[in-house]
């Protein structure tokens, strides 16, 4: 099935997308503007690839974290950094291997 | 504590209800173990691929502020209104384990010159060189994303095998093996007590057979 | 307990291929996958058949069904994989570059993570019970 990707981000990041093809674009502005466009984008059969700055993800919070983990497997979603390059210290990844894992199994990992 | 009745009977219930629980707790620990190994492996593959994309992203948008300085903002921006819509990627969906995780194609993303449908012709160079590189990028986050989806769908299927794991383990087995040794002991508190009435019977009655002077057995 | 433990057993094998395809046939497919029975598809990656094609002779791709099937079984013991059938059971163990003995082939968690780096979407759990 064919999906289309869509943008939300800041304005660099979402021209430099518009120029890569991207139909769907946003600009964030406001958090509750911005959660509202996600939460029905989400919903959206025809969205296969979701992409938000880490800077705005940050900003939207808990609320679309909890978002994130309750949907399917599409849209697929990922944070991505914005013109500065801005990644947020704690990595998404390190803390569900925590979460999920558990110690014991990181250490069997770095054992191997 | 469950309601138990001391019977052979109920006995050999449990004894049915121990053998499930094992056998779906080995099962399960088999799929966990195999949901652990699929895990690290696509963070594994997420690590190796994670910062080669965010490096194009980087690239991307250093090519992108090179041609807004030096061509305009808001000419660019403008060429990004114009630029020719239509990246989708060709997706499905593939189960590890019952699990669904998505599928991605990402075809060929980097268009060219003429494929973007600027207006303007020659389009400047830096345009291109921006969109090129942003083409690049897409193509590399999208197959970051799809792993980025299979990890989070793994472990939540992860977290759920395991808590049901642990249930099996501290919970419902040691509950069903209290259950049997209860009633196993109160079966052989009965069967002694049995014994010991029929052997006084017995007594009683041999007794009564050697007062009343019967002959010997 | 036991109802939901009931019912996580019965999820264990759902989805399942519908049916197993030949590796000849999968090569010439437009579209190489097996339908699943919550009507669902399982996609096959062109590399990973033409990796198994590489490494088997001409009768054998005919033999060989896909997706190959990865029995867990407790039976065996912690982390013991039995693949079933020659023809998979050789494919397995060319991959592995381990001698195959008769038509069955058990191998362990190292070897495991080996054939599903190399085979993700041709290669398929199956929990034994």
């Amino acid at each position: 099935m064919k999906r289309e990707v869509v943008v939300v981000g800041e304005r660099e990041t979402v021209t430099g997308f518009a120029l890569a093809g991207v139909g769907r674009a946003y600009l964030h502005s406001s958090r509750e503007e911005t959660l509202r466009l996600l939460r029905g984008l989400l919903r959206e059969e025809g969205v296969g690839l979701l992409l938000v700055t880490h800077r705005v993800a940050e900003e939207l919070g808990e609320e679309w974290r909890r978002m994130v983990r309750e949907k399917g497997p599409f849209p697929m979603v990922l944070r991505i950094p914005d013109r500065t390059g801005y990644r947020p210290e704690r990595d998404e990844l390190e803390e569900m291997v925590r979460r999920t894992v558990g110690a014991e199994v990181v250490v069997r990992r770095e054992e191997e | 504590m469950m309601a138990l009745s001391p019977t052979r009977m109920e006995l050999l219930r449990l004894r049915r209800r121990i053998a499930l629980a094992r056998k779906g707790h080995d099962l399960l620990r088999e799929k966990m173990d195999a949901l652990v190994m699929e895990f690290f492996e696509v963070l594994r593959k997420i690590y190796e691929k994670r910062e080669g994309a965010f490096d194009q992203l980087g690239k991307a948008h250093s090519s992108l502020s090179l041609c807004m300085a030096s061509w305009g903002t808001a000419e660019t921006e403008q060429a990004a209104r114009e630029a020719r819509k239509g990246a989708v990627l060709e997706t499905s969906l593939r189960y590890i384990m019952g699990v669904p995780v998505p599928v991605v194609e990402v075809g060929e993303t980097v268009r060219t010159a003429l494929g973007r449908g600027y207006s303007l012709h020659p389009s400047p160079s830096l345009l291109d060189r921006a969109s090129e590189e942003f083409e690049r990028a897409l193509k590399m986050l999208a197959e970051v994303a799809e792993l980025e989806e299979a990890a989070r769908a793994l472990a939540w299927e992860l977290e759920r095998t395991r808590r049901r794991v642990n249930a099996l383990e501290y919970i419902l087995i040691p509950r069903l093996e209290a259950a049997l040794k209860f009633i196993g002991m109160r079966l052989d508190e009965m069967e002694r007590e049995h014994f010991f009435r029929l052997k006084r019977i017995k007594a009683t009655l041999e007794r009564r057979e050697a007062v009343g002077g019967g002959a010997e057995g | 307990m036991e109802e939901v433990l009931k019912a996580e057993l019965a999820r264990l094998n759902s989805p399942f291929p519908r049916e197993r395809v030949p590796l000849e046939e999968a090569l010439s497919s437009e579209r190489p996958g097996v339908p699943l029975t919550n009507g669902g598809f399982q996609p096959f990656k062109r590399e990973e058949l033409e990796l198994l094609a590489r490494i088997l002779p001409s009768e054998e791709r005919k033999e060989l069904r896909l997706p190959i099937l990865l029995a867990l079984d407790p039976g065996l013991g912690r982390g013991a994989v039995k693949i079933g059938g020659r023809a998979e059971a050789r494919a397995v163990g060319r991959l592995l570059g381990k001698e195959v003995k008769g038509g069955e082939l058990v191998i362990h968690r190292p070897e495991l993570l080996e054939v599903r780096r190399k085979l993700p979407t041709t290669t398929y759990y199956l929990f034994l019970p």
